[in-house]
């Protein structure tokens, strides 16, 4: 007990408050996202949140005031396409900072691999039959593709064997991170050295060509 | 032993003593003045925007005064925002006042909130 104390009066609502979805990324294929809540204040001990634009709280009015916390693991409400989270922040004696809100585009659709050719059915090791040449196109913008000899027509992108370009097969994988262009060929060609290296004994061979989204889907078909 | 529990919090509570001369001889008092407040932040929303202030003297009082003192001024007797003030409380007698927020004029920040009461024309507290 004492004759004094110290009272202190803080009308200013939380500053610099910042949102990201999935550490920023455009894309997401699920719908389960984390979030990084942030604020300039120094210190956030009886601060609150409050989230929306999630699936248990689309809207503000449908959302509660929780403890502050700088991630949170939410899940998007479903469906494709662009989904925008917002959040409010409140300190220990109510003052109220505006709204912020971060986007990302939901993305659960596997791209759709189409393959043109093979222009021949059978290919040995001998120079001038060694070669079929095909070409595929995928129905989105894709950043990534490999062209694999998998065990049957279902197989998924991580099984069977990628065909190497060690002698000669061209355009068997690739890379963009800005992505390769929607419905439009990528011509390949596979050697048979190559394809007897990713699979040796004579035969049928299946050849898949995966492709994956910019949202991280792979194709399945 | 009550000057003794005095004692102990010395360096937070205003203790002074005074001595009054009867015909029986001269008899020391002291002058012990607590204040609490129901909270130690307060903003403009509502339901936190002001604070209750309790206070009281371990020896009757004819006035007292409630001030804030911000920041870094130095707190002292009239020095600061008026919060209240009032006129002869009996010993142990607790006191409320509330305070709103508007009452501190001086912006955000933290304030020194005191109290002080008069007895025979000499002020405690603070």
């Amino acid at each position: 007990m004492a004759s004094f104390f110290n009272l202190i009066l803080d009308t200013t609502a939380p500053a610099g408050v910042s949102l990201k979805i999935n550490a920023g990324a455009a894309y997401t294929s699920s719908t389960t996202v984390a979030l990084t809540i942030g604020t300039s204040d120094a210190t956030t001990t009886g601060y609150q949140m409050k989230i929306w634009g999630i699936s248990i709280a689309t809207t503000e009015a449908a959302a509660s005031w929780e403890t502050f916390a700088t991630s949170k693991s939410v899940t998007l409400p479903t469906g494709d396409g662009t989904k925008t989270v917002y959040v409010k922040i409140r300190d220990s004696v109510l003052n109220e900072s505006a709204s912020v809100s971060a986007s990302i585009i939901l993305d659960t659709i596997a791209p759709v691999v189409n393959i043109t050719g093979p222009d021949v059915s059978t290919i040995s090791k001998i120079s001038g039959a060694n070669t079929a040449a095909f070409s595929f196109q995928v129905d989105e913008i894709f950043t990534e593709y490999k062209v694999k000899v998998v065990p049957n027509t279902s197989s998924l992108q991580d099984a069977g064997t990628q065909i190497p370009t060690t002698a000669g097969s061209t355009n068997m994988s690739g890379t963009n991170s800005t992505g390769f262009p929607a419905n439009t060929a990528i011509n390949c060609t596979i050697n048979g050295t190559d394809l007897q290296s990713a699979s040796a004994a004579d035969g049928t061979k299946i050849i898949k060509v995966f492709a994956k989204d910019k949202a991280g889907n792979w194709s399945v078909v | 032993m009550a000057l003794s529990n005095s004692l102990n919090y010395y360096t937070h509570t205003q203790l002074k003593t005074y001595t009054h001369t009867t015909l029986a001889g001269t008899i020391h008092f002291s002058v012990v003045v607590t204040v609490t407040g129901s909270r130690d932040i307060i903003s403009a929303k509502s339901t936190v925007n002001s604070v209750d202030i309790t206070f009281s003297s371990t020896a009757a009082i004819d006035k007292w005064e409630c001030r804030a003192t911000f920041e870094n001024a130095t707190p002292s007797v009239g020095v600061g925002l008026l919060l209240g003030s009032g006129s002869s409380i009996a010993s142990g007698v607790e006191t409320k006042i509330n305070v709103p927020y508007s009452s501190l004029t001086l912006g955000d920040g933290t304030y020194r909130i005191s109290l002080y009461v008069q007895k025979d024309n000499i002020w405690y507290g603070g």
